[in-house]
């Protein structure tokens, strides 16, 4: 009798994971520093936007849409997060998800009615082609639990704390994506990688801005 | 006699669930050290099967943390891995031939292992994963002795 109920519990639990939309809500109170601080970033951003001097493109502001975040990402990879707009908002796979208007947090890679996955930027299998500082030094964005920029020209001079953003055509260009953090020589030694600051942190995001 | 021993063996399960649960929640809420979060799920799940008095217990265990771990309404291939380890795991236990103890800590490090090798392989060379393998080991070893404890104290 007691295997039979644990058996019917187990199927029970399992139909509810796996077969329909229920999930437990985790949410935290959002707390006003968080939001403040990603403010702060994005001002940031709009200062290092307007230093470089070449972004020329301003997106619309009707170009955005919000969206909430699903709970937090409850492991160590934090590649992705869940959004509450889909295909019915008008969400297109491989659009593209900000902080407010100017950091990169990541692109739309799966849509469905109601609901988005996007991969952020800190998913291992990220690479995309950016650029750093003043200068506009080439280097090669990879993603991962340590966000880093690799493939620079070893002989660029590079200061730590230099903006790194977009550079590729699948996104706008000059999307912050975050601000070296700490410069290595690779082991061949014509190239140089930095290990990046990211300007968000996974779990405190509430909301995103997808860029139809 | 069989009556107690039903209510000792529903005791220790309710426990068990008891702590699974709030574990899960805890990682569900983001709970970390130093910036890593340990799969404490997982850890609970599997130091949770070598004091359970059946397979089906263990299954349990497996459905109830990955319900609460599920972080929104669309189906998680992240969440079906956790499942199918703490299956796996629950199913290689049985042919671990070390101590209890060390068998949970070989089956909690090849969980977070495989847990990364399905989910993010390129991240199993860096410093997150030695920091959540370490951190796991810790804490498996530490909800072990708990565990231990309580069952001791019971009998």
């Amino acid at each position: 009798m007691r295997r039979y109920l644990l058996i019917i519990l187990v199927i029970f639990l399992a139909v509810i994971t796996y077969g329909t939309a229920f999930f437990i809500k985790k949410e935290r109170s959002f707390d006003e520093n968080v939001r403040l601080k990603q403010e702060n970033e994005e001002l940031k951003a709009q200062i290092q936007k307007l230093e470089i001097g070449n972004w020329k493109l301003e997106i619309p502001r009707e170009g955005f849409l919000t969206a909430k975040v699903f709970s937090t990402y409850p492991f160590n990879i934090k590649n992705k997060l869940t959004i509450n707009a889909g295909e019915k908002q008008g969400i297109k796979k491989l659009s593209v998800a900000v902080l407010e208007k100017n950091i990169l947090v990541g692109q739309v890679v799966e849509v469905f009615e109601n609901y988005s996955i996007v991969k952020t930027t800190f998913d291992p299998n990220w690479q995309l082609p950016v650029r750093i500082g003043e200068e506009e030094i080439n280097g090669f964005f990879q993603g991962g639990g340590e966000p880093k920029v690799i493939l620079i020209d070893k002989d660029k001079p590079l200061r730590l704390g230099d903006v790194v953003y977009s550079a590729s055509q699948e996104f706008f260009y000059g999307l912050k994506i975050g601000e070296l953090n700490e410069l290595r020589e690779t082991g061949a030694g014509i190239f140089k990688e930095a290990v990046l600051k990211v300007p968000f942190n996974v779990n405190e995001l509430r909301e995103v801005q997808i860029i139809k | 006699m069989n009556y107690e021993l039903g209510i000792m063996k529903n005791l220790r399960l309710f426990s068990l669930i008891l702590l699974v649960g709030t574990l899960s929640f805890a990682q569900a809420l983001g709970f970390s050290v130093f910036g890593i979060k340990p799969n404490l799920a997982l850890i609970a799940v599997i130091a949770g099967f070598f004091f359970i008095s059946s397979f089906w217990e263990g299954f349990l265990l497996t459905a109830i943390a990955a319900l609460i771990l599920k972080f929104s309404p669309v189906f998680e291939p992240e969440i079906l891995i956790f499942s199918l380890i703490g299956v796996g795991a629950l199913i290689v236990k049985n042919y671990l031939p070390w101590r209890n103890f060390l068998n949970s800590l070989f089956l909690i490090g090849l969980a977070v292992f495989t847990f990364y090798l399905f989910l993010a392989p390129k991240l199993i060379y860096s410093f997150i994963f030695l920091k959540e393998l370490a951190l796991s080991l810790i804490l498996g070893t530490l909800l072990f002795a708990l565990l231990s404890f309580l069952r001791q104290n019971k009998t």
